[in-house]
């Protein structure tokens, strides 16, 4: 007896960035969710509370409807039945970040292993994880890959502001380095000042322990 | 620590007359009420309750400096089961004394005391407290009800001092075995009949003499009190001020006699007094109270300072810190002398912690 259970974006931390689980249960909702909170128990208390309600703002649909419309945690769940987890809506964006990075850049933009770590209506914040392979002589990261990341946050943040991703190409890329990064991981927060219908310009910080190591501006043409 | 509405902002900088660096938000879109920052082991330890409005409360700790947070697997703090009421907030996160290092407390919504003997990683809740027979009178105010203050005493871990809206102020002098309402004194206005009632206040923030612990001070919801007798009995201090309504209460680390507030008009008129951004300070144990306003904005202001949102840290002199609700954060490195600006543009501020480390 084996169910589908999809994983939203924001908790996909919980099960090392999968977007759907396995769980071998079924019978009802409730039987589903409990060998959910058994095997990461994280990821369950985000869904339901110590008293294993459902959290008033999480929604949970099976094949497609709400539980909440049909028998709530009782809700009957057959094997292969598909069970969603999805945030009651208030803002942000549902559109995939990361797919967006596999999907779109040259092989060694995705070798710098940069993952989306939040997205709303105008940013997009990347992390840029430290490597050895990035350090240039002095075994500071090197500015080169900083502004690929920066480069990169634009496009995620642009993807985002506009509901998908479009072709782009940027037209300006401007970076000041202000302090070095030893060993540590980058975040790279992309936030658009403008989008216009052909043009948009963003702001960028790129951040180690809470200070700034970069701050970038970008002019992109959309196609 | 700027613990706000949707995230927490980290700010620092390397010596005083550095620009402040503040950070990017983490726990983006999640009201982080209560912070604390534990600098009793060798690392600091930063602690952050964190309340997403989908996924629930939660405590994270970080022991370098915010670069990484953890959560343990279970619920850091969680009602048992047979209480049938579940977690709704994080109020206050409140390292212990420091003979006890590995010892945290948290205070929650809906009003319980959870301790926590590993450093604030998991928590337990303080059965003897929630099992007072006085808990079904405690009500709410107007933010919920929670317990938002956590006294430990300095030198006796037996003796603790809690504070709640409503329900008012609880002692312990036997490790927590049992609990006294410590409201002698202490007006609670908003009732009809009787004012002077033994619990039902609607205390705001309570903070301890660094010199003398028996010496508290108090901020009620109108009423400012001092107690000379760790909390058994409550006389106004309020005179010297311009107004007796406000929200937090700070005593100075080292200096006696010494703590800051920031009144605001009355209950129903929620400005600064005068729309003056000023902090008040007392040296005389709130004989007197002088204003504290050089560097902070001549421009009439209208925003609040959260009960949570004013602290200083523990170095010499004093830095005094202050949040406001239209996301301004203020520094002073003078005890209160001269002020500048941390940060502006940020969510609501609920909480600032800060240290020298």
């Amino acid at each position: 007896m084996s169910v589908q259970v999809v994983v939203p974006s924001a908790l996909r931390s919980e099960v090392d960035g999968a977007s759907r689980v396995s769980v071998e249960s079924a019978g009802s909702l409730r039987a589903v969710l409990d060998e959910v909170e058994r095997r990461w128990p994280r990821l369950g208390r985000r869904i339901r509370d110590e008293q294993g309600e459902l959290r008033r703002f999480v929604n949970v649909y099976v094949n497609g409807e709400d539980c909440r419309s049909l028998e709530g945690q009782e809700t009957p769940v057959t094997d292969g039945a598909e069970v969603q987890v999805i945030p009651s809506v208030a803002g942000g964006s549902d559109i995939d970040g990361d797919a967006i990075l596999a999907d779109n850049f040259a092989p060694w933009v995705k070798d710098l292993g940069l993952t989306v770590e939040e997205m709303g209506a105008d940013f997009a914040t990347l992390r840029l994880p430290w490597s050895d392979r990035l350090a240039r002589e002095g075994g500071a990261m090197s500015g080169q890959a900083m502004m690929a990341a920066a480069d990169t946050a634009t496009v995620i943040a642009i993807s985002s502001a506009r509901g998908g991703f479009c072709p782009m190409t940027t037209v300006q890329l401007s970076t000041t380095f202000q302090r070095p990064v030893l060993g540590k991981d980058v975040l790279v927060t992309a936030r658009l000042t403008k989008l216009g219908r052909t043009l948009a310009f963003a702001d960028i910080t790129l951040t180690c322990e809470g200070a700034v190591v970069a701050h970038a501006t970008t002019v992109y043409a959309l196609m | 620590m700027i613990g706000t509405a949707k995230g927490l902002f980290l700010a620092r900088r390397e010596r005083v007359g550095d620009a402040w660096q503040v950070s990017v938000p983490h726990f983006p879109m999640t009201s982080v009420y209560a912070v604390g920052i534990d600098t009793r082991g060798a690392t600091p330890r930063l602690l952050a309750g964190v309340e997403s409005s989908h996924f629930g409360p939660s405590v994270a700790i970080s022991d370098d400096l915010g670069a990484s947070w953890r959560e343990p697997e279970q619920a850091p703090i969680a009602f048992p089961k047979e209480t049938g009421e579940s977690l709704k907030q994080v109020w206050a996160l409140q390292p212990g004394p420091a003979g006890e290092p590995s010892v945290v407390w948290a205070g929650s919504q809906p009003s319980a005391l959870f301790k926590s003997t590993n450093g604030g990683v998991t928590y337990e809740l303080v059965r003897s407290l929630w099992d007072h027979p006085h808990r079904p009178e405690w009500g709410a105010g107007f933010g919920g009800q929670a317990i938002h203050t956590i006294l430990p005493h300095p030198e006796d871990p037996q003796r603790l001092l809690v504070a709640m809206s409503t329900g008012g102020v609880y002692r312990t002098t036997d490790g927590g075995q049992t609990w006294t309402a410590s409201n002698t004194g202490i007006k609670a206005y908003f009732l009809p009949g009787n004012q002077y009632p033994e619990f039902g206040q609607c205390v705001h923030k309570v903070s301890r003499d660094a010199v003398n612990p028996d010496r508290l001070y108090l901020q009620n919801h109108h009423g400012v009190y001092r107690s000379d007798d760790d909390g058994r009995s409550w006389q106004s201090i309020a005179d010297g001020l311009p107004s007796d309504f406000g929200f937090p209460m700070v005593a100075h680390p080292r200096q006696a006699d010494t703590a800051w507030n920031f009144p605001l008009v009355a209950d129903g008129n929620r400005y600064p007094v005068e729309n003056k951004c000023q902090v008040f300070k007392t040296t005389d144990a709130g004989k007197t109270w002088q204003a504290q306003s050089y560097g902070l904005p001549a421009a009439p202001f209208y925003s609040a300072v959260l009960r949570d949102a004013l602290c200083v840290d523990d170095a010499d002199p004093v830095g005094v810190y202050f949040g406001a609700r239209t996301g301004e954060v203020f520094a002073s490195a003078d005890e209160g002398e001269s002020w500048a600006l941390v940060a502006s543009h940020l969510p609501s501020v609920a909480c600032v912690r800060a240290a020298q480390i």
